[in-house]
């Protein structure tokens, strides 16, 4: 009855861990990714479900790996 | 003119003549600087089909408008010639006080020409430009012979030089600057080293007449702020470009075992995480704030100043999860003179070769000892393999074979991220000015999120939109794009420091219409040179490597993707048609007017024939 979430790069700075664990059977991801990340980026960032591309109105399930990661400019 | 200082200066290495050309302002206004005087230069200049190697080959060390002036990571230079890599267009860009100096001593570029019978080096010192003996130089790596040059001349000058790579032409060679900021990996030291130009030194002691500078040194000073106060400034000064191991690692890009996977079952050892934990300092580029070059021991307890791109394709590129080696063999490089991506490719591009049976030699994935000793023979071209990994993947796979696994466009290899599940990046790589490089189109980090497996047109608006940005903007204005592409330093700013420094009052639009010029104007000189030298041009010039389509991934959470050989020619379609190509990818006519390149467009109608 988890989700797991996991920030990276300096997304993990501005909510103060690197990972979360929700309570739930289900969510859309939108919900369960802490808010500061969405008011600084407007939703616009890197969201993979189990390592795949995913979309933050996807819906995860328990069990459930959500990686949040901000873009990144490649040098 | 204002912002411009008006001056390039001409070396004549044959004659042992220097002129000082004030060249007329449309060229300022037409090409802007860098990567468009250079291209420029190297289309009125150059005879059609020469050897790259050959004294007629012309070598341009070029800077910007706001390139020195105090501003945001303005301290870079591009260097460009006709590559011996790729026979076509190649630049590539260096942070360097080389690039300030130059500045300071009034000129905005220098352009070398023909070959020196002995070892030289120049010396510009404001107005007079000197060419001195090198044959103490010649054969010393980079750092010793920089360390030299600058005992020589004075702490505060600015060299870029060559070491044994490019005096032996290895045709990916780079030129080199303050002991491991590099460029030009398409082989622009093996053109120096064919002069037998070592260095060029600058000290100067102006300052480019600003058109405001009250305007500029406040626009200068808040964007330097700006820059301290992004929310990813923090984290990017303890990583670096070191971060993208782990980014590229989860979005299963990361360049493992020559391109074959995306995931790299020991990524955790060499990443930004790991550098942190033997982190002993950082340096980079003059008037920088964010410098990102990370610097830890390696191996040998030597410094090593480590990159994304170096680690990537140094490490698990070749199997290898030891970050105090992989530092090693970047070290090593940076002493050599040559292309720390170039060489992993080769070194991936033989470990596979060997699995093949195509070399006897017997190389193992992550077998440091076997991969260090091939990493020396092709940085010095020694020994038979080594001598024909030298000279680049397209040369080597043509003759050993192996042309499925070579992993280049162009005879440019691969920069640090897979594509087996990108076709936007694959489309990058595929139609970069240069060659398989990231520099110009990184498109991956939006793709992410735009139907990552999807052959859209957007992909290739994007594309574009970001080779405007990053190829055309960034290359001209020569400032680096990292505090707008990596902590989100706003393009705004680049424009008004351009206008205050010039005085006119150009949009970003009036930017894009530049780059598109230039833009152009590379694509019809690699036509131009791919023709004169007997070659024939397709559209397949354009395509990502084989081995993307032909052999899926076969690990990680993306395993079985590839891409699709008809849907990636669709995509390449939508960029020919958004940038006014033909179904060759050559320029039409009408495209060629309206950029103002007629005469461009005379001649390549009586080499190829265009279309309206």
């Amino acid at each position: 009855m988890s989700i797991k979430i996991m920030y990276f790069g300096y997304f993990s700075d501005i909510v103060g861990k690197k990972k979360d664990i929700v309570n739930a059977e289900k969510a859309r991801i939108r919900e369960i990714v802490d808010k500061r990340i969405l008011k600084l980026t407007g939703g616009d960032f890197v969201v993979l479900v189990n390592g795949v591309p995913s979309r933050l109105d996807s819906f995860v399930k328990s069990g459930d790996e959500v990686k949040v990661l901000p873009h990144m400019g490649g040098g | 003119m204002k912002g411009w200082n008006g001056k390039i200066l001409w070396v004549d290495l044959t004659s042992k003549k220097t002129k000082v050309w004030d060249y007329p302002v449309e060229l300022a206004h037409n090409y802007v600087g860098g990567r468009g005087f250079a291209i420029k230069i190297l289309w009125d200049h150059l005879k059609p089909g020469v050897d790259p190697l050959s004294p007629q080959n012309i070598i341009v060390f070029a800077t910007g408008p706001i390139t020195g002036l105090p501003g945001p990571s303005t301290g870079k230079m591009v260097i460009a010639s006709k590559s011996p890599l790729t026979h076509g267009y190649g630049d590539g860009n260096v942070g360097t006080r080389a690039a300030v100096m130059m500045r300071k001593a009034g000129y905005d570029a220098v352009v070398v020409e023909g070959a020196s019978d002995k070892p030289v080096y120049i010396l510009v010192e404001d107005s007079k430009a000197d060419i001195i003996p090198a044959e103490d130089l010649w054969g010393l790596d980079t750092f010793e012979a920089e360390r030299k040059l600058l005992e020589r001349h004075g702490k505060t000058s600015g060299a870029v030089l060559i070491g044994p790579s490019g005096e032996r032409m290895v045709r990916f060679a780079t030129v080199m600057s303050q002991e491991g900021r590099a460029g030009g990996r398409t082989g622009m030291g093996a053109v120096m080293g064919s002069k037998n130009l070592k260095a060029i030194v600058f000290r100067g002691s102006g300052t480019p007449e600003m058109a405001d500078p009250e305007e500029y040194g406040r626009l200068a000073s808040s964007s330097y702020r700006e820059i301290k106060h992004k929310p990813a400034y923090s984290f990017w000064m303890r990583q670096g470009t070191m971060m993208a191991i782990q980014w590229s690692q989860e979005n299963s890009v990361l360049p493992t075992y020559n391109f074959s996977e995306g995931v790299f079952e020991e990524s955790e050892n060499i990443n930004g995480f790991a550098m942190e934990k033997m982190k002993i300092g950082q340096r980079g580029c003059p008037n920088c704030n964010m410098v990102c070059g990370n610097m830890i021991k390696d191996d040998e307890g030597e410094v090593v100043e480590l990159d994304y791109e170096n680690v990537a394709l140094l490490g698990s590129n070749l199997g290898l999860g030891d970050l105090r080696k992989v530092a090693r063999l970047n070290r090593l490089a940076d002493m050599w003179g040559v292309d720390t991506i170039g060489l992993g490719a080769a070194i991936g591009f033989a470990i596979e070769a060997s699995q093949n049976g195509l070399i006897g030699e017997r190389i193992e994935w992550g077998d440091f000892s076997a991969i260090l000793s091939l990493a020396e023979d092709i940085s010095l071209s020694r020994g038979e393999l080594g001598g024909i990994l030298a000279k680049g993947l397209k040369y080597a796979s043509e003759k050993l074979g192996g042309e499925k696994f070579a992993m280049h466009v162009k005879g440019l290899s691969i920069t640090g991220y897979d594509c087996h599940a990108a076709p936007g990046m694959a489309l990058s790589y595929g139609v970069s000015p240069i060659g398989a490089h990231h520099k110009d189109a990184w498109v991956i980090s939006w793709e992410t999120q735009h139907g990552r497996f999807e052959y859209s047109r957007d992909k290739a608006e994007k594309v574009l939109e970001l080779q405007r940005i990053r190829g055309g903007f960034f290359e001209t204005m020569v400032a680096c794009r990292l505090p707008w592409v990596e902590v989100g330093l706003e393009l705004d700013w680049y424009v008004r420091l351009f206008n205050a420094a010039t005085g006119l009052s150009w949009s970003l639009e009036d930017h894009f219409r530049i780059a598109d010029r230039i833009l152009t104007l590379i694509r019809a000189f690699w036509i131009r040179e791919y023709l004169a030298e007997g070659k024939g041009w397709s559209r397949k010039m354009d395509y990502p490597p084989r081995k993307w389509f032909e052999k899926p991934l076969t690990k990680g959470p993306l395993k079985g993707a590839r891409l699709d050989p008809l849907k990636y020619d669709k995509l390449l379609g939508y960029y020919y048609s958004l940038v006014g190509w033909d179904h060759r990818g050559i320029p039409r006519r009408t495209t060629l007017e309206r950029l103002g390149l007629e005469d461009v467009a005379n001649i390549l109608e009586d080499m190829v024939g265009l279309v309206d």
